[in-house]
């Protein structure tokens, strides 16, 4: 024992320290012997004596844990809990800083032999209690599915910071689609501080990572908050914007029904079957839907008092419970329609649910107002005749209802173009409390509205068809409108800087030295066409009003002349948006198209100008002039046959409205510098605009199997056209290029000039025939470990290679690591770009 | 296990709104605040650290920080306001000696309070970048107490005068005098320095050009030189006493320049 006990003098302090930590022993407090050292062990003694003290340590652990914890022996405390009684001792329960302020503050409970733990965090049950007392005796805590995050919340109450980050860990790695919605809601709805943030975050690179696929039928049970975040970040990975669209229409439409379900006591049906197949699904949407019908006739007829709502304007407000019946059927044949008209988009379910909404917000205050009937007048040409019969007129008493609740940023938010969608929280008194509350509505306006969907990315087809859905839902549509204008404004800009580009040094011609050519050496001139492929095209080559409808290039392509745009100063009228400040006399019905491209939050103030889109449109067909040429083209495209339908009247419209413009003075530049990434102002985009201030591109690529990635190979994605590039990801394995000798993966992306092969895509595709370009981007893979972001978009842009190099970072990601980064083995990439 | 699962998932309301009873916030605050009057009103044996803690986290846990934390702040105020009151009342001597009691006193509710809130300290104050409540305690006790109008200038007032009696010879009460400057130094640097050292030296100054200008006035260079090392000895004593160890440059320096450069050409030419 002698023997032993001077061996273990000899001992090297890190042993002790080492072991301390791995029992998380606090540093013991200052008048305590320090441990025993000498300066020279030799190694054969060490060994032996860090035998013996590891011997002595597993037997004082032993010891404390059997004698302690398991019998009790020598307590000098009882701590009940949940139920139950542990005789415990104090000096091993001031490992908590909880318990060590309790047992020696100044406090009652310090000389009491018995402390009572009132735990009531619902998360806390009594195992949880006994697995973090334990812990403190030094047991590893056995964690499950079942009760990682109760011994989480335990482990918070008192204060084991270790503990909750085994907890954590635990969460992370095991967080999985079925547990995923606990997990969320358990970090979101309550605060666990750090520990509960690290969850969140892994929730969120989850989400990101698999919101568009295995955790979409979760999306419509998040907060609206959360899912509008999620639906608008650069993080989530979807394929494509339209795509993104699809999943935001799905979750709010979901989500509403979600709602109203709640409401209407029928929870259980959705808590249950959360990933419901969709076949299924219309049936018990409609279900639903019956069953939600009586409920909500029930509360008209009790609850029509929406007086208190609609303010000054109530007493132009009777909704009899009649027109509310008949405002209901036509919900249900909208919905039956839109099955007809959108297979390709959402789940039937949803779609049927939309009509729960649709109809019972609507019944609520069914206020029609004058722009009404031009809604209808469209609205029935999309309908069978059959259905149109139904459509209700609500009509002239709410005149002013609808005007007023315009100017005074009410409840507009709800009563776009007439219809009410979502709806305030008691907007129906007591029972009448269904659907989205205000906060939650305007996150999902926001979503559609407040910029962060980049309908600009998108083909003209498809957003026509988000239009109509939009529309359908009664939301105002600009952004969409927006996006088409962009969408123009960017093919324009592209090949006027392309044209204006060296092509020896890829520097713009003001700032190239080659005295070469430029670009596009037709010698026509900086005109902006747009034509199929974007050969010479010298029909344009001057500045005139030269307009040109050429209607053999098939429905859509409009030619436009540069248009000389005034850029509006400080004012915004509030129409939709879209400036009408002239500084020429307009030409019989268009006034110019200065470019506003708003990312104003929807907030009520927005919603005013919002609100007056849809008025000011639908007024246009009523024969007031219109007092732009976005809202009038969108205006007569509805009152012919349906958007779409009528491709030359849009066609016509626009390339007048550009010509009319033409000789307008010149762009202030100062107008233009606002920054993309101002959220909170108004952009305003002229044919002056610099590339980076249009709105960037997003898409994502997934590559299967990565981890069987063979050394130098290279997998490559397909390829996405934007901006008159087509641009593509690619990741190759390395092992010779992380200094430490790890195997590596690159990650890159790739842009050569768009080819125009694909018949569909012809209608948008133009060509920027530069060899390099510069651009600014970020890839990024989300996980449940991390976000990881590569580039930024602070960087002012990168030169991008000559086709087929690509540009990125050869040590991305580690092999060792992937299984931490992959869903299903493999690997999703989101990227976004923007021309600089 | 899949039953378990189906638990799990009941937890998990659709919608985040917190369950609690509306009024929760409310009752949770009044328990708390009425500890921290009960704390500050010297009745704090009977506390019940579980469920003063619990209160306290339970609030956080659901949101409540800002709630927890405005009232904290209101709360402590407003019995600052209070001690603020009664020592602006004190006379004399007292003064001081309230002072320091009073100071005394809050660190000790301070800490207790700081007990009970340890979960909002650790998580709310933290993610939110406020002031830990440690500190929070500090700082309203310096703006409430050390800078109340009717306070700041008596204090430091009381404090050179003092000081000045003790360079003349008196005894006065070191300990307090310790007590009370430690308060400026454990209310940091800064508050220390302007508003404690900053005057003192300029006291001094003064002081000692006026003894100075005595002293040369009745003495030759060999005494004057003798008389000039006495208050270098007593200054530093003082700093070791109950002064900052960093004011020890500072005095010896403006004495030094008071009683000797000053009046070294005359020294020189004496």
């Amino acid at each position: 024992m002698d023997q032993e006990y001077r061996n273990s003098r000899t001992s090297v302090t890190h042993h002790h320290h080492h072991h301390q930590m791995r029992m998380t022993v606090p540093p013991p407090p200052s008048p305590q012997p320090s441990p025993p050292v000498l300066p020279h062990a030799e190694s054969d003694q060490s060994t032996s004596e860090l035998r013996s003290l590891d011997c002595n340590l597993t037997s004082l652990c032993d010891h404390i844990q059997s004698e302690g914890f398991g019998s009790g022996a020598f307590s000098d405390v009882v701590v009940k809990a949940m139920g139950s009684s542990y005789h415990l001792h104090r000096l091993i329960l001031s490992r908590s800083s909880y318990f060590r302020t309790m047992l020696q503050g100044p406090w009652k409970e310090a000389s009491s032999p018995v402390v009572n733990l009132l735990v009531d965090d619902k998360n806390v049950n009594g195992d949880a209690i006994s697995v973090a007392l334990a812990y403190l005796y030094g047991y590893h805590p056995k964690l499950d599915d079942d009760n990682a995050f109760r011994v989480l919340a335990a482990a918070s109450f008192l204060d084991l910071q270790d503990l909750c980050a085994i907890c954590t860990d635990f969460i992370i790695s095991e967080l999985r689609t079925s547990n995923f919605l606990a997990y969320q809601v358990f970090a979101e709805s309550q605060d666990y501080g750090i520990h509960g943030e690290r969850v969140r975050n892994a929730c969120w690179g989850y989400l990101c990572q698999s919101g568009a696929v295995e955790l979409r039928e979760m999306l419509p049970k998040l907060s609206a908050q959360t899912l509008c975040a999620l639906l608008t970040s650069d993080e989530l990975w979807v394929p494509s914007e339209e795509k993104r669209f699809e999943l935001a229409l799905y979750a709010f439409i979901a989500n509403g029904a979600l709602s109203n379900s709640e409401y209407s006591n029928q929870d259980s049906r959705f808590e249950r079957d959360t990933s419901f197949p969709l076949d299924s699904a219309t049936s018990k949407g409609k279900n639903v839907m019956d069953d939600f019908s009586f409920k909500s006739l029930d509360c008209k007829l009790g609850h029509l008092d929406i007086e208190d709502n609609l303010r000054d304007a109530s007493d132009d407000v009777i909704v009899p419970l009649a027109e509310g019946v008949i405002d209901f059927q036509r919900g249900v044949s909208g919905s039956n329609l839109v099955f007809q008209q959108s297979p390709n988009s959402q789940t039937s379910f949803g779609r049927t649910c939309t009509s729960v909404v649709d109809k019972t917000e609507g019944s609520g205050v069914a206020i029609e107002g004058p722009s009404e009937d031009a809604y209808h007048l469209s609205n029935d040409s999309w309908l069978s005749g059959a259905d149109s019969r139904n459509s209700p007129t609500l009509g002239s008493s709410s005149d002013g209802f609808v005007v007023n609740e315009w100017g005074n940023c009410g409840i507009s938010a709800l009563t776009w173009g007439g219809r009410v969608v979502g709806t305030r929280q008691g907007t129906c008194s007591g029972k009448g409390k269904y659907g989205f509350t205000e906060e939650e509505y305007s996150a999902f306006v926001n979503t559609f509205e407040g910029g962060s969907l980049l309908y600009c990315n998108m083909s003209f087809e498809i957003l026509l068809n988000a239009r109509k859905e939009l529309e359908e839902l009664g939301f105002p549509c600009k952004a969409v409108n927006d996006g088409l204008w962009l969408q123009m404004l960017l093919s324009q800009r592209v090949q006027e800087v392309a044209a204006n580009t060296c092509k020896r040094c890829s520097l713009i011609s003001v700032a190239c030295a080659c005295k070469q050519g430029f670009g596009v050496s037709h010698g026509a001139t900086f005109n902006n066409y747009y034509c199929q492929d974007n050969v010479q095209n010298n029909m344009m080559g001057d500045m005139e009003n030269v307009y040109v409808t050429e209607s053999s290039q098939r429905e859509g392509i409009g030619i436009f002349k540069p248009v000389r745009i005034s850029v509006r100063g400080q004012h915004i009228d509030g129409l939709a948006g879209i400036g009408c400040e002239a500084t020429f006399v307009p030409p019989p019905a268009w006034p110019p198209t200065p470019f506003v491209y708003s990312r104003v939050p929807i907030n009520r103030n927005g919603q005013q100008s919002i609100a007056s889109d849809g008025c000011e449109g639908r007024i246009d067909q009523s024969g007031e002039i219109s007092k732009d040429g976005l809202t009038a083209l969108v205006g007569l495209s509805q009152g012919t046959s349906g958007v779409g339908n009528n491709p030359r009247g849009d066609q016509t419209e626009g390339g007048r409205g550009s010509g009319a413009t033409d000789g307008m003075s010149e762009p202030k530049e100062s107008s233009v510098g606002t920054e993309w990434e101002n959220a909170s102002c108004t952009i305003s985009l002229d044919t002056r605009t610099p590339l980076c201030h249009f709105p960037p591109f997003r898409f994502g690529v997934e590559f299967e199997d990565v981890h069987r990635l063979a050394n130098g190979h290279v997998e490559h994605s397909p390829e996405f056209f934007y901006a008159g590039s087509l641009w593509k990801i690619s990741i190759q394995a390395f092992n010779d290029e992380d200094p430490q000798g790890r195997r590596t993966i690159g990650l890159f992306l790739h842009r050569r000039k768009a080819e125009i092969v694909d018949s569909v895509r012809k209608v948008h595709v133009y060509i920027d025939p530069r060899d390099k370009v510069t651009a600014r981007y970020q890839l990024i893979c989300p996980s449940k470990r991390e976000v990881m972001l590569f580039g930024s978009f602070k960087q002012r842009g990168t030169l991008l290679p000559k086709a087929p190099k690509g540009w990125g970072w050869r040590t991305a990601l580690l092999f060792d690591e992937l299984s931490e980064l992959l869903q299903n083995g493999a690997l999703r990439v989101a990227a976004v770009v923007q021309l600089v | 296990m899949s039953n378990q699962k189906k638990r799990n998932f009941q937890i998990e309301a659709f919608k985040q709104r917190v369950v609690v009873d509306p009024k929760y916030a409310d009752k949770t605050w009044k328990i708390l605040e009425h500890a921290i009057h009960e704390i500050y009103n010297h009745n704090a044996s009977g506390l019940s650290f579980e469920e003063l803690y619990r209160n306290a986290y339970n609030m956080v846990l659901h949101k409540y920080g800002d709630k927890l934390y405005n009232g904290l702040v209101t709360t402590m105020t407003f019995h600052l306001k209070e001690i603020c009151k009664s020592i602006e009342e004190a006379h004399g001597g007292a003064f001081l000696e309230l002072i320091n009691r009073k100071w005394n006193h809050h660190n000790k509710a301070l800490q207790m309070i700081r007990d009970i809130v340890m979960y909002m300290d650790r998580t709310y104050v933290s993610s939110t970048k406020k002031t830990h409540v440690h500190e929070l305690g500090l700082h309203l006790w310096r703006d409430n107490v050390v800078y109340s109008s009717k306070i700041q200038t008596r204090l430091l007032n009381t404090l050179l005068d003092l000081v000045h009696k003790e360079r003349t010879g008196e005894v006065i009460d070191r300990l307090l005098m310790r007590n009370v400057i430690k308060m400026f130094m454990d209310l940091g640097e800064s508050v220390y320095q302007d508003d404690f050292e900053e005057p003192f030296l300029e006291a001094s100054a003064e002081f000692y050009k006026v003894e100075s200008q005595g002293f040369i006035e009745s003495c030759d260079c060999g005494d004057y030189l003798k008389k000039a090392e006495k208050p270098l000895v007593e200054e530093v004593e003082r700093v070791a006493h109950y002064l900052d160890a960093k004011s020890e440059a500072k005095i010896t320096s403006v004495v030094e320049k008071e009683m000797i450069a000053n009046h070294v050409q005359r020294l020189v030419h004496m």
